[in-house]
């Protein structure tokens, strides 16, 4: 699979902030330039949100796409209306991308309420007795699972994303409405982030793309300022109750099963440290747990505007007046939409044998055990550890560390004074 | 044959980094191609042991050999040791403080649990002295 982070390389210092930041230790500077490994990559985004140097952007389309198709129709991520500030009314957002040119709205709130319902009618579409059942709103949780949890492949709910069952349902009720055939209308999401893109360009469990294009949420943000102002009377294009606009924020679904043992837990730390418990089978006490990679779920998505917790609160002012839920899952509904897909594994280790694994990690120890354990990333990988890993697996040499490097110097020296005239204070004999 | 070999100084009295060995020793064993109820069988012996190293015996050192065939898993302590391995073998019987009771430990389930998870455990302990609990987790191996 291609991900979709996109470096600038004339951009790129080589300061190793990304390598750092990144939850799954795919990225390494080499010749003062990042590179993502993109086997290991889940495209969170931590790398676009933390690069001082805005180096990276994501692979994604521009509305140029619209003259493409007949008919068009966007959805807005549920967290794109969090971005504005003093706005009172879903449906202004929703017209002005009308004036941008699209032939309809349909907030991904739409799927989100579907599947809800569904959820809410039959528990056994989402419980299942004796195992934690993990949620795939988010798409980088579920790579995150296929590479790294792979036991926890049964664990994870067997759905499509709130957005892909919005364009399914979207896509039938336009060439209905329009009598155009389904390949002249182009569907088109507003994204919060690189691991959304990623899902539209290759959806998983569906044999063919279901959205069209991919929009990077702060581009169409600062489009539509303008198209907003001039919005006087909009129609309701919502359609979603409080049920469905209340994804995209940690805690949605929680919310949505107060007799259940729900917990919801966001940022990529706190997400590999639960999927670790629940793979120690350390957690007992949860039915279902809630996983967004982000911090505060979507609304902390690299290609979001606004601050996550503002963004939320923005949301929380916007819902007050809607009814509870507006959209039931019918039976036509249930029928036309597929639900289920197969999550296929990842394979990321590069020894095929027991045997080679063990000498490959045998060997990183044996390195891991002379280094000095400061992880200060100027060998271009995220730790010591990762480091001797690269070494052992052939990416990267010894004397790639600094500290090696100074060694060298030192033993190259035949006078202590000179030697501690060269190496920086840490490495100087104590007086 | 490679052997990987891991040595890791468990801290007694510290309960909230109780459990870091047994993070560290899961991320160098699913490098390793094994058959991941291996890899949680070998999670939950080490696991256990270093829970009791922590609030039975004020913590200790922790070994773990890994080649071909099998996982070894040592934990050597300088506790109090253990008067009767029979009883603590007992499903439920405990002597956790009320501290560890407090946080979540004690239910009597740790040794019952390693024995269960390992091909073999032998312990060797002598009061006053510590106790050294070696576990083998065999890749061949049969036990649940
Ligand atoms: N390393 C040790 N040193 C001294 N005593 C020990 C040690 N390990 C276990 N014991 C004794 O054996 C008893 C039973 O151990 P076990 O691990 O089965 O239960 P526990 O630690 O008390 O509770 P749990 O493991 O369920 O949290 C302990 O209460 C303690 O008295
Ligand atoms: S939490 Fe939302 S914004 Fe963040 S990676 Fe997951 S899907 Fe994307
Ligand atoms: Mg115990």
């Amino acid at each position: 699979m291609k991900n979709s982070l996109i470096l600038n390389t004339d951009r790129c210092t080589g300061c190793t902030v990304c390598v750092k930041a990144c939850p799954t230790e795919a990225i390494r500077v080499t010749r003062s330039k990042a590179v993502i490994y993109n086997a290991r990559c889940i495209d969170c985004g931590r790398c676009v949100s933390v690069c001082p140097h805005h180096a990276y952007s994501v692979r994604s389309d521009s509305l140029d796409r619209l003259e493409q198709y007949k008919y068009n129709i966007v959805i807005p991520d549920t967290s794109f209306y969090g971005q504005y500030k003093n706005l009172y009314d879903l449906n202004i957002v929703n017209e002005g991308l009308l004036a941008l040119g699209f032939d309809d709205v349909y907030p991904a709130a739409i799927g989100a309420e579907l599947l809800a319902d569904l959820w809410k009618k039959d528990g056994s579409t989402i419980f299942e007795e004796d195992l934690i059942r993990v949620t795939s709103e988010c798409p980088a949780v579920v790579r995150l699972v296929a590479m790294e949890f792979q036991d926890l492949i049964p664990n994870v709910v067997d759905s499509l994303c709130a957005f892909e069952v919005t364009a399914v349902l979207a896509r039938q009720e336009a060439v209905k409405k329009t009598g155009l055939p389904p390949e002249e209308i182009g569907i088109g999401l507003i994204s919060p982030c690189p691991a959304k893109n990623s899902r539209v360009y290759e959806p998983i469990g569906l044999e063919s793309r279901v959205v069209d294009y991919a929009l990077p949420m702060n581009d169409i943000y600062i489009k539509l300022l303008s198209p907003m102002k001039a919005v006087t009377d909009p129609a309701d294009r919502v359609r979603a109750g409080k049920l469905g606009l209340s994804w995209g924020r940690s805690g949605g679904l929680s919310d949505m099963f107060p007799d259940r043992d729900v917990l919801a837990v966001d940022g990529a730390e706190n997400v590999l440290r639960i999927l670790s418990e629940i793979e120690d089978e350390k957690l007992t006490e949860a039915e279902l747990v809630e996983t967004a990679l982000c911090t505060q779920g979507c609304f902390g998505g690299c290609l979001t505007v606004e601050n996550p917790f503002t963004a939320k609160l923005h949301m929380r002012r916007l819902i007050l007046g809607l009814p509870e839920q507006n959209l039931e899952i019918t039976d036509p509904i249930r029928d036309r939409i597929p639900w289920d897909y197969e999550l296929e594994e990842i394979d990321t280790e590069i020894a095929d044998s027991i045997a080679q694994a063990l000498q490959l990690e045998a060997a990183a120890e044996r390195l891991y055990k002379t280094l000095p354990k400061f992880d200060c990333g100027n060998c271009g990988a995220p730790s010591c550890r990762a480091f001797s890993r690269d070494v052992s697996e052939g990416f990267a040499e010894e004397n790639d560390c600094i500290f090696n490097i100074i060694k060298i110097m030192r033993n190259g020296m035949s006078h202590e004074d000179e030697k501690d005239e060269l190496v920086p204070p840490p490495f100087r004999r104590p007086l | 044959m490679d052997t990987v070999k891991l040595v890791y100084e468990i801290d007694g009295d510290n309960f909230s980094a109780a459990g870091e060995a047994s993070t560290a020793v899961k991320r160098v064993l699913k490098k390793l191609k094994l058959p991941s109820a291996i890899v949680r069988r070998a999670v939950i012996c080490m696991y256990e042991g270093e829970i009791n190293m922590v609030i039975h015996a004020d913590g200790g050192r922790a070994y773990v050999d890994v080649d071909e065939e099998k996982i070894v898993i040592r934990l050597e302590d300088r506790g109090p040791g253990i008067p009767d391995i029979g009883k603590a073998m007992q499903e439920g019987w405990s002597t956790a403080s009320a501290e560890a009771r407090n946080s979540g430990f004690g239910a009597g389930m740790g040794l019952p649990n390693m024995k269960r998870n390992s091909d073999n455990m032998k312990i060797e302990t002598e009061l006053g002295v510590g106790t050294t609990v070696t576990m083998t987790i065999l890749f061949g191996g049969e036990a649940s």
